[in-house]
């Protein structure tokens, strides 16, 4: 076998294994994550739909937030070495002062938004809560979002 | 040679059944007040026809910490294995639940082949209801309540509380000792709209829980 028949054989396999592995792992999340609002839970928004003069709460590391967080967002996370008191007593006079409060995590996956989204929603300050759908990489891929920063 | 480089790598390439089964992919788990870390343990078994590789076990929180036991990330077709999760509860009170991912060598940054989840309930020994107390700025300042429920296997006493903000004037109501206290919270007028944190402490012999917080709120009246 000459080096261009050779070729075509790896590439015409890589092709195959490509398409395969897309048939069954399905399309990457970062297709998953455009966001379908009639596809989503009540207690979570799409990014195309967060208002602007919404809250924004990091639930993210400290770290994180110290990095890239946006701006005016307030820190507020699981990490059990943070005081959790402090948190929600730091956060508390802004949401009372916000008509929306939308809660994100590092990704799709990670959850700690939503947590923290139902402690917002049982302190009874007011306004809507929604955790935001994709967390951090939605955000991230939102030049909309970031040129606010 | 010239025919094995491209059968190493179909060999390579191809990760199509690559997949992790878990005898339990939810575990619930429930906490004494004592506890300060759950421990867990999830088997799985490689159940495809291949060699899979761990590249990652995540659960989004510094507060669950993954690990596959013995390092070993390398599952031979039909091999089983455990996966282990540590959650560390700090200051959580109620039902969390923790999701974890796990990826195998292939799987993009954003879509994990599979996932457990652990869903841990810490009691609540010291419930407030509300958790705030509201009022509407120009109208009647009645003292409202703020109820201090204790479900402890001993008796819990409120040993102070405090606003801090001069709004509001705060007093520990005694309904059962050591396990049912109000906390009475009145605005000094309802000229001024704010926020003020009610801070009620307690003997309490859990460190995490031992004091607690409470929100008195006057509104701006609706135009």
């Amino acid at each position: 076998m000459n080096t261009f028949t050779q070729f075509f054989v790896i590439a015409g396999i890589s092709a195959a294994a490509a398409g395969g592995t897309w048939l069954v792992k399905k399309p990457s999340e970062k297709v998953a994550l455009t966001c379908d609002a009639s596809q989503i839970s009540d207690e979570e928004i799409c990014l195309a739909d967060v208002p602007d003069t919404a809250l924004w709460i990091d639930a993210r590391s400290r770290a994180e937030w110290k990095k890239n967080g946006l701006k005016g967002s307030i820190l507020w996370n699981m990490d059990p070495s943070e005081d959790a008191n402090r948190f929600e007593a730091e956060a508390a006079a802004a949401i009372l002062n916000a008509d929306f409060v939308i809660v994100y995590c590092g990704s799709k996956a990670c959850g700690t938004s939503k947590e923290i989204a139902k402690r917002i929603r049982l302190l009874n300050l007011g306004p809507k809560v929604k955790s935001l759908y994709g967390g951090w990489e939605a955000i991230k891929d939102s030049s909309a979002v970031l040129q606010n920063r | 040679m010239k025919i094995l480089s491209p059968i190493i790598f179909l060999i390579s390439s191809l990760n199509l059944f690559a997949e992790l089964k878990f005898d339990t992919p939810v575990i619930k788990a429930e906490a004494d007040h004592k506890t300060k870390t759950i421990t867990r343990e999830y088997r799985f078994k490689n159940i495809s026809t291949k060699t899979v590789t761990i590249t990652q076990a995540d659960a989004g929180c510094s507060c669950l910490a993954a690990e596959v036991a013995n390092g070993k990330l390398e599952y031979a077709a039909g091999e089983e294995g455990v996966l282990r999760a540590t959650f560390e509860i700090g200051n959580l009170q109620g039902l969390v639940e923790k999701t974890i991912h796990i990826w195998l060598k292939g799987d993009a940054e954003e879509s994990p082949s599979t996932s457990v989840q652990l869903q841990v309930y810490i009691p609540i020994i010291i419930n407030l209801a509300p958790k705030t107390v509201n009022w509407v700025s120009g109208e009647d300042v009645a003292p409202k309540l703020i109820e201090v429920k204790i479900e402890h296997d001993k008796p819990v006493h409120v040993t102070k509380t405090e606003s801090s903000s001069e709004m509001f004037s705060t007093k520990i109501l005694t309904v059962e000792k050591g396990k049912h206290y109000q906390i009475e919270v009145t605005p000094k007028g309802a000229d001024q709209v704010g926020l003020s944190i009610i801070r009620i402490e307690t003997d309490l012999d859990v460190e995490s829980q031992r004091i607690q917080q409470g929100f008195a709120v006057i509104r701006k009246a609706q135009q």
